[in-house]
């Protein structure tokens, strides 16, 4: 075990405990900073969820312990950041999507949540893949449309298009997690 | 989607990506049409082949499952979202989205079936219909849309008036009929309206191939794609332009203007009511902006005055609008 009050940016590698009380004021400034526009409230949960990664990444035996604790943080931190940002253009995008459907095709409240948990997963997946690449998946799988009507619509070959799906699939294919 | 198990490697969990790229390449066959019969058989037989073919293959149709359960038309503009200056233009929609305007309510009580699958609108009326094969129309004001849906062809007639289709994955081709010609849809959202002596077509995702009933076209010509409109008549196409979403804010009630000649606005608000309106010739090329309801004539009327500092005068269905 560290000392309590260890410098933060010291090369000692430090628990979690340690790592939470020396750092999680700051994290929250760093947070609130790059969230000026959100306010406090949504840096203060990031800031939380950023903890309880690291407290379940960390839970296993095997766990090196940490040495550049706000490098580390840091890395973590973007991570949520960047998916946190995603999902807030991922709500915008569904709800101007139900706007223009007319009110009884809407889902139910409950049934939307899912969806949109749903919808989530795979967005964070095809952001890693091309925004071509992403279109002709798109188009096959939620479109239905056959692969020579991808091509002509994308005004691409049809080898291209079969390309373009494989490696979208094998992107999901990878990323997904047994159950 | 994280859901290993505390302290178990990663490196160890992982499935070759040889074995995931056939379980992609399978994927893909599935996503064609059905499997023959000895398809099937040999994708059993490659699943059975090892654990690691197996596990893959849960992941697959896990994968399956998942697309599936997804609505398609919401999901695709969901995941499909563009970003830069359409992204603006779509959160000028959102801005309206927001507003409680009570004008908003949906107006399509009031249709009536005409013969067969017609569904048709009155002036001031919309209607909003799921086809048979999941297919969706809109109606605007004063439409005829007669559905004739077989065991090898989708057809949609627009007799009159203005139609926006969403289509749905059916193998069987869905069409569109106007006095002028054919549209073939290619997995897509588009608009169609009949004028007095053309068509226009507008496309917001996907593509449409334009078939003029005088004119031969080629496979792989006349494609309109997202975001395009185009004119045309029996003999041939006009010039493509561009098409915003925001010219699909009449499904909710509503015109956005963006810079758009007074002319072209009184036009599109005749549309939707039985008046008449007249503008001073000395407003001359006045170009107007905002957001105005379609169903309440009155109400646009004194936003407009109002905010061009513009006089309204009203005598029985004729409407004079001046400085």
């Amino acid at each position: 075990m560290n000392a309590p009050f260890s410098p933060p940016n010291s090369t000692e590698p430090c628990s979690v405990e340690t790592l939470y009380i020396e750092n999680h004021a700051w994290l929250r400034n760093w947070l609130a900073y790059r969230l000026r526009s959100w306010g406090r409230g949504v840096a203060d949960d990031l800031a939380h969820d950023i903890f309880l990664r690291v407290l379940t990444s960390r839970e296993g035996a095997r766990a090196e312990p940490i040495r550049q604790p706000r490098a580390y943080l840091t890395r973590i931190a973007n991570c949520v950041l960047v998916s946190w940002r995603r999902r807030q253009s991922l709500e915008r995008a569904w709800l101007e999507a139900l706007l223009l459907l007319p009110e009884p095709e809407h889902p139910s409240p409950e049934l939307q949540s899912v969806i949109l948990e749903t919808l989530h997963e795979i967005d964070m997946v095809l952001d890693t893949l091309r925004p071509r690449v992403r279109q002709a998946f798109l188009m096959a799988t939620l479109d239905g449309m056959k692969q020579k009507d991808i091509a002509v619509v994308l005004n691409i070959a049809l080898p291209t298009v079969k390309k373009y799906i494989h490696e979208a699939y094998l992107t999901c294919l990878t990323q997904m997690p047994d159950e | 989607m994280n859901n290993r198990e505390p302290g178990t490697a990663t490196l160890d969990d992982a499935i070759p990506q040889q074995v995931l790229a056939q379980a992609a390449s399978w994927l893909m066959l599935i996503q064609e049409g059905p499997l023959l019969p000895a398809q099937q058989l040999e994708l059993e037989r490659w699943r059975l082949a090892s654990a690691e073919h197996e596990r893959a293959w849960k992941r697959a149709q896990r994968l399956l499952t998942r697309l599936g359960s997804l609505p398609p038309t919401l999901a695709k503009q969901t995941l499909d979202r563009p970003t830069g200056r359409r992204a603006v233009l779509r959160g000028l929609l959102l801005l309206i989205g927001a507003a409680p305007l009570s004008w908003w309510a949906w107006r399509s009580q009031a249709w009536r079936i005409g013969l067969g699958n017609d569904y048709q609108t009155s002036m001031g009326e919309r209607q909003h219909a799921r086809l048979a094969d999941g297919t969706q129309i809109t109606l605007n004001s004063d439409s005829a849309v007669d559905v004739l849906f077989d065991s090898t062809q989708r057809l949609l007639h627009l007799r009159r008036g203005e139609v926006y289709i969403v289509t749905a994955a059916d193998p069987r081709p869905l069409m569109a009929q106007t006095q002028q010609g054919r549209l073939l849809a290619l997995g897509t959202r588009f608009s169609v309206r009949q004028l007095a002596d053309e068509t226009l077509l507008a496309v917001y995702e996907g593509a449409v191939q334009v078939r003029p009933e005088r004119a031969s076209v080629a496979s792989g010509e006349n494609i309109i794609r997202a975001g395009q409109q185009v004119r045309f008549n029996r003999e041939r196409l006009g010039s493509i332009e561009a098409v915003r979403e925001t010219t699909l804010a009449w499904r909710r009630g509503l015109l956005v203007a963006d810079d758009m000649p007074l002319r072209q606005w009184t036009q599109t608000l005749m549309r939707y009511a039985d008046q008449h309106i007249e503008c001073d010739p000395a407003l001359g090329e006045l170009r107007v902006s905002g957001t105005f309801p379609i169903d309440d004539l009155p109400l646009a009327l004194a936003m407009l005055a109002q905010t061009y500092a513009l006089q309204v005068r009203q005598t029985g269905k004729q409407v004079f609008i001046s400085r």
